[in-house]
């Protein structure tokens, strides 16, 4: 018999074409099937393309190989046979020859590295940069919408989101990839951003800046992404007492994984957030991690959904994770496509932020713009999402730019 | 100290404040001693004002001093601080920073439900947080009511009661002389930790912990937990600091460690005869190469006999790869922990969803107003950690546990 695993069809099958096949995808598979030749008198072949192909006698007992590997792959893949093939050598054993040795002819994949992923060196370079460059040159902004109700086409600025951006981070050190490559040297990272992005905010809520003007009028809510260990700092405290003292809108993103960690410092975290006036916000819930827990638990004032293009097909114990979550409650994140947004509008969902957000913004601002006909909706897409003034050359109306952005912003620029 | 305007806000001073090595906490209370007399000054005023003017006010005193050493670092006591941000909204709220440490907020009037909010905090801190148990956690918060209690206050809030107080076990503060505190990993520093972990031979720092099974009246070894001793090593490698202050370059350091423990499992001979064991894995370890090795060398004798205890967080950190290190671990006959699941995690986590087969509770007070019906997931299995204490014993019987790790249950074998 032969067996072929489609590890080259992983991607497309579970539409999450940057992250599979993973690393471990390929460690663990090859395992399996090593383990399967061994006992079944066979071998394996790792194909050009990432498939890898089994020879083995079929007449062998145990669990049947292609139940393991549909097993290992439920998570990633919807349907997981269709990973597999299985073909007869007696029957089909030039076609079987043929298809190996069409795949011998792709380009081979790079070598895997043994290392752990990301460096802490990387880190280091990176808290460096932090420490000695201009702020808002690092920084990125995105609005998150209310679609509303009655008016499918109508959407009303919510929150406006400012992050540092990995990608320029990264540039600096050309380290590509290196960042958020291991999850938890990120989290670090966070802690050593949120310093920065404290101070850099306090003071321009002190002279009413361009980041957060307007926040004190009925403009979007100012997001900012912090870690516990930054919410419990001096420099929150301050940043609290300034917001409180000016009465801006302010809500800061937690991710889950960060109240997971631990939960003691959270629940301070989230006592310290309320007594300041502050809205909590659960970031970064997957639709994986909205199966192992119940969010509402950890009490935020918003949570943000990831979208992905399994949770249509995750089934009704999604739909009723989101339903029990509450569509008020929710934001719809990462929604690139017009499929997220068709998807939350239908499970009650009004609150949406992502690139697909970003287009419609940058389409209305185009369609509306005396000045806009030189321009494209990436390029416009791409100076609303910068928080310097070198990320918005090119554009003749900021005004209009800033149509998404607190309404203050509008009046300032037009004066 | 106060007056910001912001509620949660605890002094401008509060960074270097919460500094053990500035504010002469408790551990170097002999070299320190003037660091806190301000706030005892403040205290003296205050008394003696309430006493000529008979208006009440009430004094929470906390007794960092008797914190163990263990607790004693940077992030405990901003932690132990923050406990107190509800108590700082009531009527003329102030902190008091005293001698050795000794924190205390006092405030107008009696301001229930502040303080209630600050009690449950501190409590859950003290309990879940820091696992101390109940009995250890009275002796360190005192309530003083003014004018009446004035002189009880002065006395408590300096240096005229000795930790004679608090329960022996807790009396890591006194005058002894103790190591100055460690300065937190950074990246640099675990950079250069991780390149001379490459080389050193870790096999000395590899600890066994036992795992013991209570049926009725019998107890009897389940399993070793095997592990290598991180603050051990740490103090080898890094020689003044903490690998822990850092939660998240610490959780980079296990996985760094935990390739390095299955290469030293993997040795030849190291597993003839072994009984069953566990071992901490973060889930990325679980499809390592060394993973892979290790389980190429195993025995089949332990096939099947052998828990991977995985961490709540890292799980989430990246569902997907732990369902699929699940699906191959379990293809391989390994046995699924979760571990260090406390009293606030539990109501968070929909463990039946997770297909494991043990998961272990870490021993708080907190457990003890946990309702059954949270301990029901399926057919998993539990198992009670840190048990040190008999009330913990005691409860986890109630509930039906009967696997255990802790001091106390090693004395009775």
């Amino acid at each position: 018999m032969a067996l072929v695993l489609h590890l080259s069809q992983l991607s497309s099958l579970s539409h999450m074409a940057s992250l599979a096949p993973r690393a471990h995808h390929r460690r663990i598979a090859r395992a399996v099937l090593d383990d399967a030749a061994q006992r079944q008198e066979g071998q394996v072949f790792a194909l050009h393309n990432d498939d890898l192909l089994l020879l083995f006698r079929s007449d062998a007992a145990g669990t049947p190989i292609t139940e393991t590997l549909a097993r290992l792959f439920l998570v990633d893949v919807p349907d997981p046979v269709g990973l597999t093939t299985l073909w007869s050598m007696a029957r089909d054993g030039a076609a079987v020859l043929q298809y190996a040795q069409a795949r011998l002819l792709d380009t081979p994949p790079e070598p895997e590295r043994p290392e752990l992923n990301g460096s802490v060196q990387a880190i280091g370079a990176i808290e460096s940069v932090i420490e000695h460059s201009r702020i808002t040159d690092l920084m990125q902004q995105q609005t998150a919408v209310l679609v509303m109700p009655g008016h499918a086409g109508r959407l009303q600025p919510l929150f406006r989101e400012i992050t540092f951006s990995v990608a320029v981070l990264e540039a600096r050190i050309a380290a590509t990839g290196q960042a958020n490559a291991d999850p938890f040297l990120f989290r670090h990272l966070a802690s050593r951003l949120d310093g920065r992005m404290l101070n850099v905010l306090r003071q321009d809520l002190q002279v009413n800046g361009p980041l957060t003007a307007g926040t004190r009028r009925l403009g979007p809510t100012l997001h900012l992404n912090l870690t516990l260990s930054g919410i419990l700092s001096d420099r929150f405290a301050h940043f609290a007492a300034t917001c409180r003292a000016i009465g801006t809108r302010v809500g800061v993103e937690i991710p889950l994984v960060e109240a997971c960690a631990d939960p003691e410092a959270f629940v301070t975290a989230r006592t310290r957030l309320r007594l300041a006036g502050l809205a909590l916000v659960l970031d970064g819930v997957s639709h994986h991690a909205l199966m192992l827990t119940m969010p509402m638990v950890l009490e935020p004032d918003l949570i943000k959904l990831d979208w992905s293009p399994r949770l249509p097909e995750a089934g009704s114990a999604v739909d009723q994770a989101v339903m029990a979550l509450g569509g008020d409650r929710v934001v719809l994140h990462r929604a690139e496509t017009e499929e997220a947004l068709s998807w939350g509008l239908a499970h009650g969902i009004r609150r949406f932020q992502g690139r697909h957000v970003d287009a419609m913004l940058a389409a209305g601002r185009i369609g509306a713009c005396a000045q806009g006909s030189g321009c494209s909706l990436r390029q416009c897409m791409e100076r609303a999402s910068a928080t310097g003034t070198a990320g918005r050359v090119g554009c003749s109306n900021p005004t209009l730019l800033d149509a998404a952005a607190p309404l203050a912003i509008r009046a300032q620029a037009m004066a | 100290m106060s007056g910001t305007g912001f509620p949660g806000w605890i002094g401008p001073s509060a960074e270097q404040a919460v500094d053990p090595q500035a504010t002469g906490k408790g551990i170097h209370a002999q070299s320190m001693v003037p660091v806190g007399t301000h706030g005892l000054e403040e205290l003296h005023h205050l008394v003696r004002d309430c006493t000529a003017s008979g208006v009440e006010r009430r004094v929470l005193l906390l007794r960092t001093d008797l914190l163990p050493a263990r607790l004693t670092r940077t992030h405990h006591l901003r932690l132990t601080r923050a406990a107190f941000d509800a108590l700082m909204t009531a009527e003329r709220a102030r902190m008091h920073d005293l001698p050795m440490g000794r924190l205390a907020v006092s405030w107008r009037g009696t301001a229930p439900e502040p303080l209630q909010q600050s009690l449950d905090a501190l409590e859950q801190l003290l309990g879940d947080g820091f696992r101390i148990g109940p009995s250890a956690v009275q002796s360190l918060i005192r309530l003083f009511e003014l004018p009446r209690d004035g002189a009880a206050l002065l006395t408590a809030a300096g240096f005229g009661e000795a930790a004679d107080a608090a329960p022996r076990r807790l009396r890591i503060a006194s005058a002894a002389i103790l190591p100055p505190p460690l300065v937190p990993l950074d990246a640099a520093a675990l950079a250069a930790m991780e390149r001379q972990l490459a080389a050193a031979d870790l096999a000395h720092f590899a600890r066994r912990k036992p795992i013991y099974r209570l049926d009725g009246s019998h107890v009897r070894l389940a399993w070793e937990k095997r592990y290598l001793s991180i603050s051990e090593l740490t103090a080898t490698l890094a020689p003044g600091r903490s690998a822990q202050a850092d939660a998240w370059l610490f959780r980079r350091l296990t996985r760094v460690l935990d390739r390095r423990m299955l290469a030293l499992l993997s040795a030849p001979h190291e597993l003839r005869g072994a009984g069953p064991f566990s071992l901490n894995l973060n889930v990325g370890s679980m499809l390592s190469p060394e993973f892979l090795r290790f389980d190429a060398v195993l025995p089949g004798a332990l096939r099947g006999r052998i828990v991977l205890d995985m961490q709540p967080a890292d799980v989430l950190a990246d569902p997907a790869a732990f369902a699929f290190a699940c699906g191959f671990a379990r293809a391989r006959g390994y046995r699924l922990l979760l571990r260090d699941v406390t009293a606030t995690l539990l109501p968070l986590l929909c463990l039946s969803r997770m297909g494991l087969d043990l998961v272990q509770l870490r021993w708080s007070l907190g457990l003890s107003r946990v309702t059954p019906l949270m301990l029901q997931a399926g057919s998993t299995e539990w198992m009670l950690s840190q048990a040190d204490e008999p009330d913990a014993l005691q409860w986890g019987r109630d509930q039906g546990i009967t696997l255990f790790q802790g001091r106390g249950l090693a004395a009775t074998t």
